[in-house]
């Protein structure tokens, strides 16, 4: 223990004697380690803000999707024509486990009004009852009900990023706004979602929600790209699952061109994306770690041969080998824990400066701190560890005639 | 007592071999004070290494104090080398950027005696060899005698048996050597057993017994 702390003492002097060299090789770690927590603390919000979209959405909802997601088409095997119909809605609407079900189509084109026009929003066809169904909550006006459908009526709800962009500061309800040339009326604006984010889902705000009748009308297709359902419980949320896609195999005679996926499955799907991707960002930084810790080995070597002399003099007083590599591998951790150290105050400083610019909450993760700091200290074992063991291997004699 | 028996010691560089001690054999009484004399490459520096520790024989062994070195492992041998010797050498071999105490210290970081207050003990030496005054300079700030005295001191602070010093005043004006030797015959007076690797005929001449070597082997004893 004891040679632990005058190892320490020499270790310090040592590298406090060569001040720019050693900034210089703990910067290089600091980057390396700096890329590292940031890339990480970016996945690890990502993340997070994907699943709390999920679990916004609302609560207990199954969704029917066309294509086979499970059959490795991913999300892009629902790409192109719909295999759900109708007749699998209605078929849904009978299953024992359901509460409520909204069928959902999706119209291309550009939404104009009096003052402003955008292409970027999402018009979306919906059967009644998405209010009920999804965590969108109304700031003012109404859903579309039975009757629209029955009229296929020319009536829109906005969400509040749509509003903006149509409207400005202006009110938006009763306002006509134009979709592929016929006119709507704004009947209803919603709250604004705090989660702007968006994962293969609708971004909520820029929904402009219409009558699926009325899509179905003005664009001539009877598509139906998604089917939403809830629950009546969460414990009935897999029972439901099973109900549907014994109903929809039946309807679709055995085939199964349709996905069916509660919440948690998507957040599973979406995990395993996310994981590839953090995994991509991780090793992407671990190449500038790695780069860092050859600089540390570079140092090491350097300052081994450099005091050559010095670890023959020691081991004439009495130092053995064992002291000697204790010595030089604590110098590298020290370096590399330091660098760590710097990385680590440079990372809460800098999240708590880009979380007030980032478009997606970053937040000071425990977890990345510990990693780092541990990662630093291992980086500088694994670079010290051959430097040291060079110079806990030199002959003593030979160490001291060294010039 | 140190004793060596029938010690070869066999360098090789690339197809030649050269026997920089040949079969030397020389018992010293604990207590004595030996000059080694002889020409460079006569094999002194070798035989000094070879008591001390710093190295192993190629055959032959040196027993000290009944402890036989050529049997002793690495670790056991830098324990050996901690303990029992204190080494001077000719280019006083001082760790630089560290201070005169700093220096003194070192052997006491190795040590595995318990107890030891490290700077009382380095005060102590460092006042016995003059240079109490001098604990905060760095080497580069001594002159080349006083170095040579806390390179005495280092020697001294653990209490060693043995003093080696290979050449200790071949570096130093002869007046200054002359004053470094006496410290040395001053340490044999209070029971240190010292051997001195010199060229000097002179201060050999202080010493209560002195070998020659030539060509790696005993001449006179």
């Amino acid at each position: 223990m004891k040679i632990l702390v005058d190892s320490y003492k020499i270790a310090v002097s040592s590298l406090w004697s060569k001040k720019a060299r050693t900034g210089l090789s703990i910067l290089g770690v600091v980057i390396g380690i700096l890329t590292i927590s940031s890339l990480l603390s970016i996945a690890l919000g990502v993340r997070n803000q994907v699943e709390s979209a999920i679990n916004d959405l609302g609560s207990n909802l199954v969704i029917v999707m066309p294509g086979n997601v499970d059959e490795g088409g991913g999300f892009s095997s629902g790409i192109g024509a719909s295999t759900l119909t109708e007749n699998d809605f209605e078929s849904i609407k009978q299953v024992p486990s359901l509460k409520d079900a909204t069928m959902a189509t999706l119209v291309t084109g550009t939404v104009k009004s009096s003052f402003d026009s955008s292409p970027s929003l999402l018009i979306y066809g919906s059967s009644p009852g998405l209010g009920g169904l999804s965590n969108l909550e109304l700031s003012e006006g109404r859903y579309n009900d039975q009757d629209d459908e029955n009229r296929k009526a020319r009536i829109a709800i906005l969400g509040s990023k749509a509003a903006t962009e149509l409207f400005g500061t202006r009110a938006p309800l009763e306002q006509t706004i134009e979709i592929r040339g016929e006119k709507f009326t704004v009947v209803g604006v919603l709250q604004a979602e705090a989660s702007e984010f968006s994962f293969g889902g609708p971004d909520l705000n820029s929904l402009v929600i219409i009558p699926i009748e009325t899509a179905w009308e003005i664009t001539g297709i009877k598509q139906i790209f998604r089917i939403n359902l809830q629950a009546t419980s969460s414990e009935t949320v897999e029972s439901l699952k099973e109900e549907v896609e014994e109903v929809l195999l039946e309807n679709h005679k055995g085939e199964k061109d349709f996905s069916v996926l509660s919440q948690d499955d998507l957040l599973g799907i979406i995990g395993d994306v996310l994981n590839v991707l953090t995994a991509m960002l991780a090793s992407i930084a671990a190449i500038s770690l790695l780069v860092g810790g050859i600089g540390i080995m570079n140092i090491m070597l350097v300052s081994v041969s450099e005091r050559t002399r010095e670890i023959g003099i020691r081991k004439a007083v009495g130092a053995t080998s064992g002291t000697i590599l204790i010595q030089f591998l604590i110098e590298s951790i020290i370096l590399t824990f330091i660098a760590g150290i710097i990385a680590m105050i440079i990372y809460v400083v800098g999240v708590s400066i880009a979380s007030n610019y980032s478009p997606f909450p970053i937040e000071l993760n425990p977890f990345v701190i510990l990693l780092s700091l541990g990662f630093s200290i291992l980086v500088g074992i694994i670079f010290g560890i051959v430097p040291a063991f060079g110079a806990s291997r030199k002959d003593p004699i030979e160490a001291l005639r060294y010039e | 007592m140190i004793e060596v028996n029938q010690v070869l010691k066999t360098y090789k560089t690339g197809e030649t071999t050269f026997n920089a001690l040949n079969a030397v054999s020389l018992k010293i009484e604990t207590g004595e004070f030996v000059a080694i004399l002889g020409a460079s490459g006569s094999g002194k520096s070798t035989l000094m290494h070879l008591i001390g520790g710093l190295d192993h024989p190629t055959s032959g062994n040196i027993v000290i104090d009944e402890q036989d070195l050529s049997k002793m492992k690495d670790g056991k041998l830098a324990g050996f080398r901690n303990e029992k010797v204190g080494f001077v050498f000719q280019f006083f071999n001082l760790l630089q950027g560290t201070s005169a105490l700093d220096n003194v210290i070192t052997p006491l970081i190795y040590t595995r005696k318990k107890g030891i207050s490290r700077r009382s003990k380095a005060l102590e030496v460092m006042t016995a060899v003059g240079l109490e005054k001098k604990l905060k300079n760095r080497p580069n700030q001594l002159s080349g005698g006083e170095q040579q005295r806390v390179a005495i001191a280092r020697a001294l602070v653990n209490d060693p048996e043995i003093i080696l010093a290979d050449e200790p005043t071949g570096n130093l004006d002869s007046k200054t050597g002359e004053q470094i030797f006496n410290l040395l015959v001053d340490l044999n007076k209070q029971g240190k057993t010292v051997l001195v690797v010199t060229h000097d005929q002179d201060l050999a001449s202080k010493a209560s017994r002195t070998i020659r070597l030539k060509d790696g082997e005993i001449v006179s004893s």
